[in-house]
Order: structure tokens, then C-alpha cells, then sequence
């Protein structure tokens, strides 16, 4: 088990490494220059973790297959990409609170403050594609072209959500959807929804993973 | 270095055949010490099992002797066992063949012995 | 920080009533094996027989579809214990789900994962072989070939299954692939077994040899114990008829030209020289490629 942190904590450190340079960089932007210039990266913060995770994850092609090429047992692979991909997307998110909340503290218009209510919600959303990501690498032929194009157009549409709502506030729009938190009741369904979902996917990358041959 | 063993034999005859040829030759005399079975393998890129095989079939026929620790030894009396046993193999092999391949081409005993002779002679057989 | 762990001496590795399906083609059936510990084996087949197959499930990198597969009496599948004691060098290409890693960063994979694994000796083959660090699916085939045994030589697992590791290289290299192997082998005495096409060549270099043919155990003996029963007999089709009639023996190959005829015969050494004592015949040895060609050539004719 310890060699597998160790394999994957340098994928970890890469990954918090950036998103902590984006969040300072964010964060020290809107304290010094006017928050306008900033204001799209700042609507950024609370969703990075839905398409940075996954993709990074993903992004390895021999993720979980290098460490089961080298005899380690498979489902101490899969465990410990499981507790990567939460970890990852928790830190993120916490990033994401804090940074929120200091922006906000010097802006008092800003209101896209990610709370901690809102954590559960996105660790749903995120862990959702990322199992996405995950089985897309172990499905056969035909139907891993499928899964890989769906969760380009779902990324894709992430990102476009975020800038877009970033966009919408601009322009003085009230959306309903702020605050995120778990504990409204569209966004507890979605939660729900999302953590299903995910565990579907999950178990369904178990059960590819588990009987892949590492192909030639 | 695997240029001097065929695939026509066996490879652990093959080293037997080697090793016997070597103390034939004088290259081993008696009590003197012949390649390991390692060497061997490293030489031809051959397994060790085998190079083995054909070092204990020539302990079996009494040719060598193991001194523990050491290595394998040539056997007091191995060149002269070996001569002798190449001699009755000369007979009925080489011999035959020689002449079954005379009765193909048709010569009669008179023409073979003829044939024989002129060779010896020439070879400056005593 | 980095202790080399000695590597344990090798168990037995063991096909218990293995099968394999892919969808309903059967690849393997009911195969009982034994591959005894440090011993160099060679696995031939032809395409299609189940070799990799048989490998992969033998070390965990595939699954049975019955029976199991055993190290030293335990099962193999998802057993941390074992399977650090296996290793499979597969055959790599540029289509592999490895390719896009970098030859270092694969082989640092290998010094996390493997227990036993030594990193002077990675280097040292690295060397030798003149590999450079790029990305595997960049590298020619034959380099792909090398970076795949320098990680299962540099693992000394206790048993270590290589996959046509000569795919690619040329004659130089090959032998100097005999070389390196054959050294390791009298060093540690690992258990290796190696399948390849290229039986000849590297039939010296195995003690034992283990036939597949359409995922049967076809032999499994002592490589020169098992060409000594293999003779061609030849010679006029009338009498060579006649004499196989005698004593009721089926050849397994058959090679006719005109009147003379040329037939691959299983048999005993008496047998042999019973029939090398008749006039018209004559007796020859095979080789171990002869030996495969007749067993696995399913009596074809020719002439």
C-alpha cells in the first residue's frame, strides 16, 4: 500500500501544487487590482475541482495500469485511486472555501462565496466524473470511444457553466442556484443524484478494471 | 561462441564429445583439471543443465572424477578407456557405414581392401 | 532508503485444471502444468495456442475463466503475497496502454512496485543495451523488447515469464539476450520461462520445454530427453511402408519426392536402431524445431 501513495502522492503534489498557485494567484488579484479584472477566474474557483481532478486522473494513461503490471493486486489499486480522487477534489474544494471567502471579505458584492455546506455537493458532482474518467479507460473498444467523447462534452460543458454564470453575474442577473448548499433541496436531490451515479460508475469500473488484461 | 556446437546432436553429447576429444588430444591429461560446467554454459550460451549432462555422462563412464569444492578431474587411465571404447565404436559404426556405402557403389571386397590400403599407406599408417 | 530485499528461492508454479474462454472461443482447456522451480523453460506454440494467455493467468495479469493458477500451493489471482514473486514481461507495442510513459518512468515503476527489484542491475542493463529515455511508443521494436526484459530481469522475481522477449531484435542482440539471461540464471537461479517463435536458436538455452498446441499440453520434458524420441526415417516408399506397417507405427509427418519418402517417427531408442540395421533406411535426428513442426504441423503432407 505505501508504494502506491508513493506512486500516486506525486501525481497528488503536481495536482494541489496548481490548483494552490491558481487560488493564491486568484486571490491576491482580487485584493490588489480591482475585482472586475479577476472576476470570471475568481466564478472558476468553486468548480475547478469538476474537470481538474478527472482529468488529471485520467490524464496518466497508466494510472491504474502500470502498478497491476508490476504485480501490485488490483484492488489496493482501485482503493487507493478512490481515496486519491476524494482527497484531491476535498483539498480542492477547501481551497475553493477559503479562497471565496477572502475575496469576498474584501469584496462585499461578491457573492459566488463557496461555503462548506456546498463541499458535498461538488465532491458529488466531481466524483461523478471522475468514476466517468476512470471507466472510460477500461470499457472495451467501441463503447470506451463513447464514454470518452460523453465525458469530453461534459467537461466541456462544466467549463462553460462556470464562465457562463461568472458572465451572468456581470451582468446583474440574480440565479437562484447561489448559494450552493447541500441542504436546499435542488441541490441535495443533485447531490443524491450525483453520489448514485458515481458509485454506479464506480462499481462498474471495479468490475472492468478487475478482469482487464493489460492490453498489447 | 555457439558456432562450434550443431543441431545435429545433442548438445550435452556434443560436450561429451568435446571433452573426450580434449583428453584424447593430450589438452587433459590425467589428474588435471577440465572446464566447470558454468564455464561450459558460458561459453557455448548454453543452459548449465545441460553443459552438466555431459560432464556426468562422462563421470558415469568412469572418464572423470569430482573432488568436492574443486571441480571435475580427468580420470588416471581415461585416455587409453576412451581410446578403447572409441576403437569398438569405430567398428561399428564408422566401419559399417564405410562399407555399406562401398556395397552401394558396387565394389567387391578385393576393390575396397585396395582402396584401404592405398590410404593407410599414404597416411603412413605402422 | 533503498534496502535490496534478496530475493526468496523460487516455488513451484502450477496450472491447476486451467481454463480460458474469450466469449465462447475456448483458448485454454483443462491444461495441468507444472513449471518446476529454477529451471529455464521455453514454451512454443503456435500463434493462436494459448502461450500468452497461459502467462498472463499463470502471473495474475489475466484471470481464468476456470480452474486457478498456484505459487507454491497458494492461488495466485489478487494474492499480495505471491505476486510479488512473479513477474511477466509482455510483449510491448506502440498501441500498449504503457507506450506514453517514458522509459525511465516505467522502470521507476518498476523499483516502487517490486519487491526484489535491483536498480544497479536496471542501470547496468540500460547500459547494455543503449536504451534511451523516451517514450516507449516512440522506441523501435526491438528497443520496446529490451525495455521489457530490463524490467523483468532488474525485478529477480523468483519466477519470471517472458513473452516472445526476442521480438524485434536482431541476431546480435539475441544472443547477447542468451548471454545476459543464461548469466542471471547461473547467478540466481531464477525460474524463467520464455515463449518465443524462434525454437532452434534458443533451444540450448532451455533445460526443459513445454508444447501447447490449441491450449493443450502437447509435451512438457526435458528438451533434449524429448528430441531423442524424434527420428526422420527415409527411404524407399515401398519398404519404409512396409517397415512402419510392421511394428504399427503412425507417422507424424510425411514427405514424399517420386519414389523415396521421408517420415518424422516417435519411438524408442531400440525402435531406432532396429530400423537403422535395414539396408534401404536410413535415420536421422531432429531438432527441437523438427520435433515442434511434426507435433504441431498436424500431418502435413507434402509431395
Amino acid at each position: 500500500m505505501r508504494n502506491l501513495v508513493r506512486y500516486f502522492g506525486l501525481t497528488f503534489l503536481q495536482y494541489i501544487g496548481v490548483v494552490m498557485a491558481f487560488v493564491v494567484l486568484v486571490v491576491l488579484g482580487a485584493r490588489y487590482t480591482p475585482l472586475s479584472l479577476f472576476e470570471s477566474y475568481t466564478y472558476m474557483m468553486p468548480t475547478m475541482g469538476l474537470w481538474l481532478a478527472p482529468l488529471t486522473l485520467a490524464g496518466c494513461h497508466s494510472t491504474m495500469a502500470l502498478p497491476t503490471y508490476f504485480g501490485v493486486r488490483r484492488w489496493n489499486t482501485f482503493l487507493c485511486i478512490q481515496i486519491l480522487a476524494v482527497v484531491m477534489e476535498l483539498c480542492t474544494l477547501a481551497l475553493a472555501v477559503l479562497g471565496t471567502t477572502l475575496i469576498a471579505s474584501w469584496n462585499p458584492e461578491y457573492d459566488m462565496v463557496l461555503s462548506v455546506g456546498g463541499i458535498p455537493v461538488l465532491l458529488a458532482a466531481s466524483l461523478t466524473v471522475t468514476e466517468m474518467a476512470l471507466l472510460a479507460q477500461y470499457l472495451p473498444r467501441g463503447a470506451k470511444q463513447r464514454t470518452a467523447s460523453i465525458l469530453m462534452v461534459l467537461i466541456m460543458i462544466v467549463l462553460s457553466c462556470s464562465i457562463t454564470i461568472g458572465f451572468v453575474k456581470a451582468i446583474g442577473i440574480p440565479l437562484a442556484l447561489f448559494p450552493i448548499h447541500a441542504l436546499r433541496p435542488g441541490w441535495a436531490v443533485f447531490t443524491l443524484v450525483c453520489a448514485a451515479v458515481a458509485v454506479i460508475l464506480g462499481v462498474a469500473t471495479w468490475r472492468f478494471y478487475r478482469k482487464a488484461v493489460i492490453r498489447l | 561462441m555457439k558456432g562450434t556446437l550443431n543441431d545435429q546432436s545433442l548438445i550435452y553429447r556434443q560436450i561429451a564429445q568435446l571433452l573426450e576429444d580434449g583428453i584424447l588430444r593430450g589438452e587433459y591429461p590425467a589428474d588435471t583439471q577440465v572446464p566447470s560446467t558454468n564455464e561450459l554454459a558460458r561459453a557455448f550460451n548454453i543452459n548449465p543443465a545441460t553443459a552438466a549432462k555431459g560432464i556426468n555422462r562422462l563421470v558415469d563412464e568412469g572418464l572423470l572424477y569430482k573432488r568436492r569444492g574443486i571441480g571435475m578431474f580427468v580420470a588416471p587411465g581415461a585416455a587409453e578407456a576412451l581410446r578403447q571404447k572409441r576403437r569398438e565404436n569405430f567398428a561399428k559404426t564408422q566401419v559399417k557405414a564405410f562399407v555399406r556405402e562401398a556395397k552401394r557403389l558396387g565394389l567387391t571386397q578385393q576393390e575396397l581392401y585396395s582402396l584401404v590400403k592405398a590410404q593407410a599407406q599414404e597416411e603412413q599408417l605402422p | 532508503m533503498t534496502t535490496i530485499t534478496k530475493a526468496p528461492a523460487p516455488q513451484p508454479l502450477q496450472a491447476d485444471k486451467l481454463c480460458k474462454n474469450y466469449g465462447k472461443q475456448p483458448v485454454l482447456q483443462d491444461l495441468d502444468l507444472t513449471f518446476e522451480p529454477g529451471r529455464i523453460y521455453g514454451l512454443i506454440g503456435r500463434n493462436g495456442a494459448g502461450k500468452t494467455t497461459l502467462l498472463g493467468i499463470l502471473s495474475g495479469q489475466n484471470y481464468a475463466t476456470g480452474g486457478r493458477a498456484l505459487y507454491g500451493g497458494q492461488p495466485v489471482w489478487e494474492n499480495s503475497a505471491v505476486l510479488g514473486n512473479l513477474h511477466f514481461a509482455r510483449e510491448m507495442s506502440a498501441a500498449s496502454e504503457l507506450a506514453g510513459l517514458s522509459v525511465k518512468n516505467f522502470l521507476r515503476a518498476g523499483r516502487l512496485f517490486c519487491p526484489y527489484w535491483d536498480q544497479n542491475y536496471a542501470d547496468e542493463l540500460i547500459k547494455k543495451f543503449e536504451l534511451p529515455n523516451k517514450m516507449i511508443n516512440r522506441l523501435s521494436r526491438g528497443q520496446m523488447s529490451m525495455v521489457s526484459i530490463t524490467a523483468a530481469l532488474a525485478s529477480r522475481a523468483p519466477v519470471t515469464l517472458l513473452d516472445e522477449p526476442t521480438a524485434g531484435l536482431d541476431v546480435v542482440a539475441r544472443e547477447r539476450f542468451y548471454r545476459i539471461l543464461l548469466d542471471e540464471y547461473q547467478r540466481t537461479g531464477r525460474t524463467f520461462v520464455i515463449s518465443t517463435h524462434i525454437i532452434e536458436e534458443a533451444a540450448s538455452v532451455f533445460e526443459k520445454v513445454v508444447i501447447l498446441d490449441e491450449g493443450k499440453e502437447v509435451a512438457d520434458q526435458n528438451t533434449e530427453d524429448l528430441v531423442e524420441q524424434f527420428r526422420y526415417i527415409s527411404g524407399p516408399a515401398a519398404e519404409l511402408d512396409a517397415a512402419l506397417a510392421e511394428r504399427g507405427i503412425t507417422p507424424l509427418q510425411t514427405q514424399v519426392l517420386g519414389g523415396h519418402k521421408m517420415v518424422a517417427v516417435r519411438g524408442e531408442e531400440a525402435l531406432f536402431e532396429e530400423l537403422a540395421a535395414r539396408d534401404g533406411l536410413t535415420v536421422e535426428g531432429m531438432n527441437l524445431q523438427n520435433v515442434f513442426v511434426a507435433l504441431c504441423g498436424h500431418g502435413d503432407e507434402e509431395g
